[in-house]
């Protein structure tokens, strides 16, 4: 009988080296995930899970576009694997948006007037210094702050 | 007698402010009383011919701000505005209303340290013993008593503070301000109250004394020549070891806190460049083994660096971040380079060295592949199945077949047909790194271990030319180089280290003539104006007339 290879991932060079911190975020989101809630707001429950997705995402972006450390396929792998979000880094290659939060915070129909969010809104125009947006609990992401 | 006792000071007197000036309730329950205008804030009610004294800008600590990523160490959620009050409430912590204020190396019997707490008294401390002492012993004594009148001499060669020096006070005096301000009023209450004993009004003359004093030389002197120096021994009564230990604690942790404000501030003249700054936070980075590939956010969450010293050379959190960013970028790069020069590294290496360690004539190459079949070197895609098994083949045939004489004379062929140069003197350098072309050839494996490496050291001591030792040299070189710059960095944080000892003691006293000028109402300054002419207890009588014509 022919030998099947099945469920067999070849991992890129380099792979090893940001594995641990690639494994290191998972277990933070699966411990986001599974955390009850308790007392919090409602709008409160997904700000961990957003700010370990764009940790996840900003981690991969930065080794790749800003420290050049990995190799494009090891890029392209990471994204194929879901380990960061290609539409949040296809943002942050923006300019205006190099420090976005999510992508909820810049889609008009989530918000009412058809606007952006609080927080994409720069500090020095902002009325209230301090700021949680409602979507991600981001506190300000406009990319002069 | 001295304890701080917030009666209702200005409950009866309930006339009119100074314009500007308004009153308000502190949540303690303390009436207080804020100028809008000048932004000062004061527990004296303040009097209506009293020009503000002192106004002193009011600094911002400026608070890093980590932006790039809003995310990156913490989350934002604690940033709620503090109401202004809070930080003009008084602290009320240990009881104690003293506290120390500094502390000075006694010259000529060194280890003892001469602590002065806030109201003045004085006790000596030797940091190798951990003795404390209210009453200084005799032998110490002598020399306390020569530094006071060194420092007294020095004092008076020295010119007055300078007006602008006063405005750099930093914020988190200010509570500490106030309350000076506090006890200084309710002290001054008291002694109104109380008849003038001559024992009091000298601890009140006292006060009065620490309070102006600049270089705090003048107070004991005059306290002795005015008080025959017998309050000394009931105070030493009524403070005990424990509060000793408070006052040091106290002592640490202001010197704690000056370090974390000044760090950086005023250091350039030292010699300790941010360069420097950088390179330690680096050492310190290699010394925890951070993996360079983790991020910023994580090494915060693990926090190992915290504790350390170094963590603050660098000022702000975003400073730091950059600093790890670039050793993180070196740090890799660096272990690709090392990864290059592996990487071209004959897969027949690690293969031999597990036939090596593994292989024996009595087994089969299938056995042997099925038993070893988890080792990555069977494992590895750049080394063939069908040379794999060639490989053990001879291997087992060589150990089988051949005598041990002839295993010797091959491995000597092998060593001599390696052409001398580069990859000898690598050998030589760092241990274990021999030419790859010893060890992919399957003449390498036959003899056991350690008679294989006698061989081969005996080979190269005798055989090899000597090495030209340009690695070996190099690398002396480079770490010789790092000694030195480690050196040079030790000397400039030392010089560091002096400037913000100099400029924290600056600070100490500049906060010590600003607390005087808020406790010195226009009051408190004529009374002092008296002193000279009618002797103490008179001026305290006449304070005391004086504010019972203002009730
Ligand atoms: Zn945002
Ligand atoms: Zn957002």
């Amino acid at each position: 009988m022919p030998k099947v290879k099945t469920n067999r991932i070849k991992y890129p060079d380099g792979w090893e080296l940001i594995e641990p911190t690639l494994c290191e975020l998972d277990a933070k989101m699966r411990e986001a995930e599974s955390d009850p809630n308790d007392g919090k707001r409602k709008c409160e429950a997904f700000w961990p899970i957003f700010k370990i997705a764009h940790q996840k995402s900003r981690y991969i972006f930065d080794l790749y576009y800003k420290r050049n450390e990995i190799s494009k396929e090891l890029y392209e792998f990471c994204l194929e694997q879901g380990y960061a979000d290609r539409n949040l880094i296809a943002k942050w290659k923006k300019s205006g948006y190099e420090s976005l939060c999510c992508l909820r915070c810049i889609q008009p129909r989530d918000h009412n007037f058809g606007t952006t969010c609080v927080c994409r809104v720069p500090e020095h125009l902002r009325e209230e210094k301090a700021v949680e947006c409602v979507h991600c609990g981001c506190g300000g992401c406009a990319s002069g702050d | 007698m001295l304890k701080s006792t917030h009666k209702s000071v200005s409950g009866p007197q309930q006339g009119n402010l100074p314009a500007g000036w308004t009153e308000h309730k502190a949540p303690t329950g303390h009436t207080y009383y804020y100028n809008a205008e000048t932004k000062q804030s004061t527990y004296t009610r303040p009097v209506t011919f009293t020009p503000p004294v002192a106004q002193a800008p009011i600094v911002h600590p400026s608070y890093p701000t980590d932006r790039q990523s809003q995310f990156a160490s913490t989350p934002a959620s604690t940033n709620f505005a503090r109401p202004a009050f809070e930080k003009r409430v008084p602290r009320r912590d240990h009881g104690a209303n003293d506290r120390p204020k500094t502390k000075h190396a006694i010259p000529g019997c060194l280890p003892w340290l001469l602590v002065k707490t806030k109201l003045g008294r004085r006790f000596v401390h030797n940091p190798e013993t951990g003795e404390s002492l209210w009453k200084i012993p005799e032998d110490v004594m002598k020399w306390v008593l020569e530094y006071d009148i060194q420092s007294q001499r020095r004092k008076h060669g020295q010119p007055e503070k300078t007006e602008t020096e006063h405005s750099t006070r930093i914020e988190p005096h200010q509570d500490e301000r106030v309350e000076e301000t506090n006890e200084h009023e309710s002290t001054t209450v008291e002694a109104a109250k109380v008849e003038a004993e001559p024992e009091l009004a000298s601890d009140e003359e006292y006060e009065e004394v620490e309070v102006t004093d600049d270089e705090d030389a003048e107070g004991p002197s005059k306290r002795q020549k005015l008080s025959p120096a017998a309050d000394e021994p009931d105070q030493a009564a009524e403070l005990g070891e424990d509060d000793m230990a408070y006052q040091l604690a106290e002592m640490e942790a202001l010197e704690a806190d000056f370090d974390d404000d000044n760090a950086m501030n005023d250091a350039e003249d030292s010699g300790w460049t941010d360069a420097d700054a950088i390179a330690s936070f680096h050492s310190l980075l290699d010394d925890h083994a951070i993996d360079p590939f983790t991020t910023w956010a994580s090494v915060l969450d693990a926090g190992h660096i915290l504790d350390n010293a170094r963590y603050t050379h660098l000022p702000t959190t975003r400073a730091r971040r950059d600093a790890f960013a670039t050793w993180s970028t070196a740090h890799i790069a660096r272990a690709r380079a090392a990864k290059h020069a592996h990487a071209k590294q004959d897969p027949r290496i690690p293969f031999l060295a597990l036939l090596h360690a593994h292989a024996s004539p009595k087994l089969f190459w299938p056995e042997f592949r099925r038993k070893h079949k988890r080792a990555p070197a069977l494992r590895d895609p750049a080394l063939p199945d069908r040379d794999r098994e060639r490989l053990y083949r001879e291997h087992a045939a060589r150990l089988a077949k051949t005598p041990p004489a002839a295993l010797v004379a091959d491995l000597h062929a092998l060593l001599r047909s390696v052409p001398p140069g580069e990859e000898w003197n690598a050998a030589s350098s760092v241990h274990g790194a021999l030419p790859a072309a010893l060890q992919s050839d399957v003449r390498w494996i036959s003899l056991p271990a350690a008679r294989r490496d006698a061989l081969v050291q005996e080979f190269i001591a005798t055989q090899l030319p000597a090495p030209a030792d340009a690695a070996a040299g190099g690398e002396r070189v480079a770490a010789e180089a790092r000694q030195k710059d480690q050196e040079r960095r030790e000397e400039a944080l030392r010089g560091r280290r002096e400037v913000v000892e100099e400029a924290r003691r600056r600070q100490e006293r500049d906060v010590r003539v600003e607390r005087a000028r808020m406790a010195e109402g226009e009051e408190e300054r004529r009374r002092a104006l008296a002193v000279g002419k009618g002797g103490l207890v008179a001026s305290v009588a006449m304070g005391r007339e004086e504010e019972q014509g203002e009730e």
